[in-house]
């Protein structure tokens, strides 16, 4: 593939020019000194995609929402509205308005950015306490609170399941079991 | 019921750095890297469509590890001659040694260090979890053609920009 586009150097960011490149998967920068294979894409060379949008000219014609002066061309697949070309945005799969992504990115699994992981914690919870052991009897009932709470809450995206959940619930429990013991054999030695 | 099909693949293992660890996954139609603590995940996601091309550049890594583990493993053996010596059972020194040379030996049979970064229009992305050649390449390998595949209906610019031709920048003051 010819490397058509002028990319930056990986190192040093510096631009690299036709000098750089040994062939189209190797060169070598003269700024920064680093040797560096390539692999491109099509993409790399392709024609960017331009997105012109149609001026409204008879009073007829549906208008964005966002644009009043452009010509609607498509519909928000999640909000209904009528978009023109700069408004609707390929996304996902599905042709939406900034708006609508910019609520997608917070729940949907194709856009979330960041998620809590409650099984992490409340695993935490569970066993890294066990080194200083009296401290579970405030940790355990935490960790099962937080397995209580993380048991519908999103879980990690890339790696489903509720083993750990399952496992720090179980370890709480016993915790709280051995607490609920040791308080009852303690009461009942004191009665005698 | 059928469970349903995983929607992320893994590609690398975790990769540490301070406080947290790096993975690579596979998607239909993206890779994320995730960045997780271990209480909190973040998500940077990399559309196939996207990627313009990976740049593999060569790291110091594989020498970087190998000074502790040499240093362990010459220490111990250091220690383990000293215990022979003096008719001592050496069986810490002996079980330092034997660990320091099976992480030595992990580290070299692991391969040399690489950097890959990710190339889309709008940013130069390092992949954090690539980080030795060998499984930079076999990781590569099997994007190579998934990604192919999905830009193979990406048309091609009427002419290729020459490359001495910088493209994007403000052009400069007129000359006299």
């Amino acid at each position: 593939m010819t490397i058509g586009a002028k990319l930056p150097c990986p190192s040093c960011g510096r631009l690299l020019d036709s000098s750089a490149w040994i062939d189209d998967e190797s060169g070598w920068c003269q700024h920064c000194d680093v040797d560096f294979d390539f692999m491109g894409f099509p993409a790399l060379n392709a024609q960017p995609a331009r997105v012109v949008p149609k001026a409204v000219l008879v009073a007829e014609h549906a208008t964005c929402f966002h644009h009043p002066e452009n010509q609607a061309e498509a519909v928000c697949e999640a909000c209904g509205r009528f978009l023109c070309a700069v408004c609707a945005i390929n996304f996902a799969g599905r042709l939406l308005c900034p708006e609508c992504i910019r609520t997608a990115t917070k729940s949907d699994i194709d856009s979330v950015g960041s998620r809590v992981l409650y099984d992490g914690i409340a695993l935490s919870l569970a066993v890294l306490p066990l080194l200083v052991w009296p401290v579970t009897l405030v940790t355990a009932p935490v960790a099962l609170g937080s397995v209580f709470i993380g048991w519908r809450k999103p879980r990690s995206l890339v790696k489903g399941g509720r083993v750990r959940l399952v496992a720090a619930g179980l370890i709480a429990v016993a915790e709280i079991v051995g607490w609920v013991f040791l308080f009852a054999f303690l009461w009942l030695r004191k009665r005698r | 019921m059928p469970k349903p099909p995983r929607t992320y693949e893994r590609l690398t293992r975790p990769a540490t750095s301070v406080g947290t660890y790096k993975t690579l996954w596979l998607a239909a139609d993206h890779l994320v890297i995730v960045n997780s603590t271990g209480y909190s995940e973040e998500y940077q996601r990399l559309q196939f469509s996207n990627i313009r091309g990976f740049f593999t550049v060569s790291s110091d890594r594989r020498m970087l590890w190998a000074i502790p583990w040499g240093i362990m493993a010459l220490f111990s053996a250091v220690f383990l001659g000293n215990a022979l010596y003096s008719g001592h059972r050496p069986v810490v020194s002996g079980s330092f040694l034997a660990v320091s040379a099976i992480l030595l030996l992990w580290n070299h049979l692991l391969g040399p260090g690489c950097i890959v970064y990710v190339v889309t229009a709008v940013q130069t992305a390092r992949l954090p979890s690539l980080v030795r050649r060998r499984k930079a390449r076999k990781v590569l390998a099997r994007l190579q053609p998934i990604i192919a595949g999905v830009q193979a209906g990406l048309v091609p610019a009427q002419e290729a920009v020459p490359s001495d031709i910088p493209q994007n920048e403000p052009a400069g003051p007129p000359t006299a």
